[in-house]
């Protein structure tokens, strides 16, 4: 049924027993690639309950939708891409309640070179969250899951073309918004 | 620095930060039990949908012969009564 050289035989042997209604096997599949999905679903939502339920979002989703992983690709590839849509809609629902996260809440580092990892993080969320949401979700998948342009395509069932345009619209709308928020100066990394 | 390569450094940073951790398979599971059944898939349905045409068209094309045919085995037998009335 699966291509034995793409899927693994674990997940194989655990996504067969879930459609059999094995709920031990997919507790299994949550175990083996939550820490995954949560990495990636904190790129959407950095509220740890809004995140925690974005994730068991993903794995009803995935639930649900196990009879038409065909096995082409690796399980994960196919987890993530359902992930990945997920995310978006989360962010959709959400900008219906406009949810640019204001730069100003940024605390700034103590010394140059000096930040935190954690408010990097933040600082990177708030910026981002000040572009439209195709393009937010382009530069999310380049700077923390290392996409490529098809990969992205891929993922979201886009053209190829239209991720290039979405990408370079991202770059150029976001250096604005840097500019405008004058983000060098916040980080001290003006010379 | 150019903005575009503070917001990658910003980025290799944020790469580095240390998660909360999550605790999603039992709310998952519990999500899943109460969703009970799964979604009916578009392709059994489809097959469904090709069977039900299939017998209606049948149906159709018996239901035209009937209506063509003679309700009562006695009305073949008008015209020779008229013929013989003549």
């Amino acid at each position: 049924m699966y291509n034995a050289e793409t899927v693994d035989e674990t997940d194989r042997q655990d996504i067969l027993a879930s459609l059999g209604g094995d709920e031990a096997a997919f507790a299994r599949l949550i175990e083996r690639y939550e820490s995954a999905v949560a990495s990636l679903a904190w790129r959407f939502a950095r509220e740890p309950a809004a995140r925690e339920e974005l994730v068991q979002d993903v794995f009803v989703e995935v639930y649900f939708s196990l009879d038409g992983y065909r096995g082409n690709a690796p399980f994960g590839h196919w987890l993530r891409r359902i992930a990945t849509r997920v995310g978006y809609r989360f962010w959709k629902r959400r900008s219906r309640a406009s949810r640019e996260v204001p730069l100003a809440d940024l605390d700034p580092p103590a010394a140059p070179g000096e930040m935190d990892p954690s408010a990097a993080g933040a600082a990177v969320h708030a910026l981002l969250s000040h572009l439209p949401l195709p393009e937010r979700l382009v530069l999310t998948l380049m700077y923390f899951e290392d996409c490529s342009v098809s990969e992205i395509a891929d993922r979201m069932g886009w053209t190829r073309a239209m991720v290039k345009m979405r990408a370079y619209r991202a770059r150029r709308r976001l250096k604005a918004v840097a500019q405008r928020e004058h983000l060098l100066e916040r980080l001290g990394w003006t010379s | 620095m150019d903005e575009l390569k503070a917001m990658e450094n910003l980025v290799r940073l944020a790469r580095q930060e240390r998660l909360p951790a999550t605790d999603a398979a039992s709310g998952a599971i519990e999500r899943i039990r109460a969703g009970a059944v799964r979604p009916v898939r578009v392709l059994p349905l489809s097959v469904l949908a090709a069977a039900a045409a299939v017998a209606a068209a049948v149906v159709m094309v018996l239901a035209i012969h009937a209506w063509t045919a003679p309700a009562d085995p006695q009305t073949a037998l008008f015209p020779i009564v008229e013929v013989a009335s003549l």
